[in-house]
């Protein structure tokens, strides 16, 4: 509501046409970014928890936080796409896993690491292809379809795994995952470049705005002629891939391939999305969004941690914080 | 006993901007059947719901049985024994016929767990009634429609209705669910129920009713014995008498065929229906509510399946089975439903226009801000759409404007067809003028268009050759400069038939 409210002046004062229409234009831009009011939250936050709580304000905390929100991160854009289109997607932390094991497994078999990598992304790809179709042309709704994909996924883990732990990599596979630049880790490097260039690409590339629409009236679209069901087998597969590159770079990280990895990555991923902007009604959220929703997040469980306050209250204040996102999300839109 | 059932008094209704009904008295005896007919917007259904407690009344009075009521809510309709049959049927398919009739009161035993027997019984009872033979367990998804409308009426039966009405009944039935359906409220009139039958159908009316009240622009034009009348006589009392003509469209257009569709048939709507567009040609496909002409458009356009003997475009055979397959075919569809089909309504002008065209306004892979604004801005003055900016979200616009923003969409993909479904729907009277006017200037430069409309006075003012539907069939065809509203109303209350 108050974001149109503000879209509403800024075309009133767009009219106009001064000389300062340059400066003016910039202040609009800035404005008209969604993703303002999350910036402002998020800085807000750090700077009062970097006063009041100790530690928190190190640049070592800062780059700890960083490090652990890697594959969160990856994995919270391909769901922010996902929710764009009016879909969803609860496979993405058994994919994650999938990759992550199966690359892990077919090194240890002793396969060539850039091989292994590839049959995990196609692994990854292939839930997702799984997912596109049973959606788009079976018809059945993504909540059901990708739930059964989680369990399959998670399923297919342990077969192959029979439950152990993998591990025992060559370096060159394991070094990408524990290298640095600086202080900051090759890892935080990959997660921003993804971040930065989805986000540019949900906003700008013709195939991915189209996402805005199905999302917005998937009727209304298909009568503007635009390819639903290879738009939403795109997105699917999308987020598959996300998640399973992720995993990749899991195992390569912590030279381990965990069956449990990336539990509960999907309620995170979505959570992150919806504080970031995404809507569950489809055609709202950006990628820069999600990533600050999921920054948001992150310091909240910083702190929880720094504040020494038990483990076992972060669950709930993790799902405290999605109610409420959610909550907004639904009253926002029964407003209108 | 006195046989008034129901007696309206002078009750007038005025909505935002409409007066809907105006002084309108009615009156209905029991063991009669009254039909009210009327065009589109004349108050049929205003006058229903008034009844029926959906609607309150600004003035006037009601009387049952001589008593003066008020019928505040539903609820107090049906402790009146007032019941409506909608026109579209609520039922629930999956729930047996018993639990449909007995929906929201089914009877409870000492445990608080629905007592079957009782309501096998009872359901039994009211189906008796109708004379429906039909298993109470059954459920209704297996039902074909008459069956499903006699349910709806056993269910108005068991609120102990003595007041029936029903709107548009026979609309979704075919001739034998129609001719099973008014032998049984023949039968229900005899046992002395008091029914409304509201219809576009005059073939039904007069084959059912006692009496007719004619309404037109929210007023009676006047009450008749059945008996006295004649079909022509109520067409020529439904059709509004404007003063000034509407402007019509002049001289045929005489270009080339562009598209021909021989045998168009779309399960329950339309039973094969032969059409043709020229270039520069517009042709206005009318009929009342429910007569199939929407479901042509809509399976021209691939939006619903159909099946089609032949489709020929530019004098090649064509096939469209999707909405995708309409447009490589260079037909552009505008869908009568704003909300639901025409726009994004949490997105921008901007974006609203350009949805059909992205791939005009990008170059590789992205989407050219520039372009894509130019593109609408062009639209949005050619078209006079009043919008504060391109980034407003469609949501905050006006219907006419929204309308509009529907139509700019669909020119931009600069298709060699369109069709046009109640393009003006909800639309004020300038508005209405303004998309008339582009409509003509769009014909004029070679396109050609297919004009869905359910207003005779828009038919009339735009097209060049007009066909009527009247039950899934296209029952008259008559050039734009010979067509009034008297034939147009004739054809589509399916008393007159006009093909060469």
């Amino acid at each position: 509501m108050r974001v149109q409210a503000e879209r509403m002046t800024i075309s009133e004062t767009r009219s106009d046409g001064s000389s300062k229409k340059g400066a003016r234009l910039l202040v609009q831009q800035l404005l008209r970014v969604r993703e303002m009011t999350l910036l402002l939250l998020v800085g807000g936050c750090g700077i009062l928890f970097s006063l009041t709580v100790p530690n928190f304000g190190s640049l070592g905390n800062f780059l700890s936080v960083a490090d652990s929100l890697v594959f969160d991160a990856m994995i919270t854009t391909g769901m922010t796409i996902a929710l764009v289109s009016g879909g969803f997607d609860l496979s993405v932390g058994s994919v994650f896993a999938s990759s992550g094991v199966v690359v892990a497994v077919a090194m240890v078999a002793g396969l060539s690491m850039w091989l292994s990598i590839v049959i995990a992304l196609l692994t990854a790809a292939a839930w997702g292809f799984l997912n596109g179709f049973v959606i788009t042309k079976i018809g059945v709704n993504p909540l059901l379809t990708t739930l059964a994909t989680m369990g399959m996924a998670r399923g297919f883990v342990y077969i192959i795994t029979e439950g152990r732990v993998v591990t025992g990599f060559p370096d060159e596979f394991t070094a990408p995952g524990q290298a640095a630049l600086g202080r900051v880790s090759v890892l935080v490097v990959i997660a921003a470049l993804v971040i930065i260039v989805a986000d540019v690409l949900l906003r700008k590339s013709a195939f991915l705005r189209q996402l805005y629409y199905i999302g917005s009236n998937e009727r209304a679209a298909r009568v503007s002629g635009i390819n639903v069901e290879r738009a939403r087998i795109g997105v699917y597969l999308t987020t598959a891939l996300l998640a399973g590159a992720a995993g990749i770079l899991s195992t390569s990280k912590f030279s381990a391939a965990i069956p449990l990895m990336g539990t509960g990555a999907e309620l995170k991923a979505i959570a992150a999305a919806v504080i970031g902007g995404a809507s569950l009604y489809g055609g709202e959220g950006t990628v820069l969004g999600g990533a600050l929703g999921l920054i948001f997040l992150a310091l909240i469980q910083s702190v929880l941690v720094l504040l020494n306050i038990s483990v076992y209250w972060q669950g709930f204040i993790a799902g405290a914080v999605l109610l409420v996102a959610v909550s907004l999300d639904v009253l926002i839109h029964r407003r209108s | 006993m006195d046989l008034e059932l129901l007696t309206i008094e002078r009750v007038t209704k005025t909505f935002p901007g409409v007066r809907a009904l105006q002084d309108v008295s009615f009156d209905l005896d029991r063991g009669e059947i009254h039909a009210v007919v009327g065009q589109n917007g004349a108050g049929k259904s205003t006058l229903m719901h008034i009844l029926a407690g959906i609607v309150r009344p600004d003035s006037g009075r009601i009387l049952m049985d001589g008593q003066e009521v008020e019928i505040p809510n539903p609820a107090r309709g049906q402790q009146l024994g007032i019941s409506i049959v909608h026109q579209e049927l609520s039922v629930f398919p999956s729930r047996s016929v018993a639990e449909n009739i007995f929906v929201g009161r089914l009877p409870k035993n000492r445990l608080g767990f629905v007592d079957k027997k009782v309501l096998h019984t009872q359901a039994q009872k009211f189906l008796n009634a109708l004379e429906v033979p039909l298993d109470p367990w059954i459920p209704v998804r297996d039902l074909g429609f008459s069956h499903r409308q006699l349910i709806e009426i056993a269910k108005a039966l068991s609120y102990g209705g003595k007041l029936l009405i029903l709107d548009e009944p026979t609309s979704a039935l075919t001739e034998h669910e129609t001719a099973i359906l008014l032998n049984q409220l023949r039968r229900l009139r005899d046992s002395g129920i008091g029914i409304i039958f509201v219809s576009h159908r005059l073939r039904e009316v007069f084959a059912v009713s006692n009496r007719i009240t004619v309404l037109r622009d929210g007023a009676v034009v006047g009450t008749q014995n059945t008996a006295a009348l004649d079909p022509d006589a109520v067409i020529t009392m439904m059709v509004r008498r404007t003063i000034a003509a509407p402007p019509k469209q002049k001289g045929g257009a005489a270009g080339r065929p562009r598209l021909q569709i021989r045998g168009l048939t779309v399960p329950r709507c339309v039973h094969g229906v032969d059409l043709e567009v020229r270039t520069g040609e517009i042709v206005g496909l009318t009929g009342v509510a429910g007569a199939g002409h929407t479901e042509v458009g809509r399976a021209l356009a691939g939006a619903i399946p159909h099946r089609a003997s032949e489709v020929t475009l530019d004098g090649k055979p064509a096939r469209i089975r999707t909405l995708r397959d309409a447009m490589r075919c260079g037909m552009v569809y505008l869908p009568a439903d704003r909300r639901t089909e025409g726009l994004f309504l949490r997105l921008s002008v901007l974006q609203n226009i350009v949805a059909a065209s992205l791939r005009k306004v990008r170059r590789g892979i992205w989407v050219k801000n520039r372009k894509a604004r130019r593109m609408a801005q062009e639209y949005i003055d050619s078209l006079a759409i009043r919008t504060p900016s391109l980034d407003q979200f469609v949501l905050n616009l006006s219907g006419g404007n929204q309308q509009k923003v529907v139509l700019a969409r669909g020119l931009t993909v600069d298709a060699r067809i369109l069709i046009a479904d109640e393009p003006t729907r909800g639309v004020d009277v300038g508005a209405k003028a303004e998309v008339h006017q582009l409509l003509r200037r769009l014909a004029e430069a070679g396109k050609s268009i297919l004009l869905i409309s359910t207003e005779f006075p828009e038919i009339l003012a735009v097209s060049h050759r007009i066909l009527v539907m009247h039950a899934g069939r296209v029952v008259g065809e008559v050039s734009g400069a010979e067509a009034t509203e008297e034939r147009i109303m004739a054809m589509a209350s399916g008393h007159a038939c006009e093909r060469n």
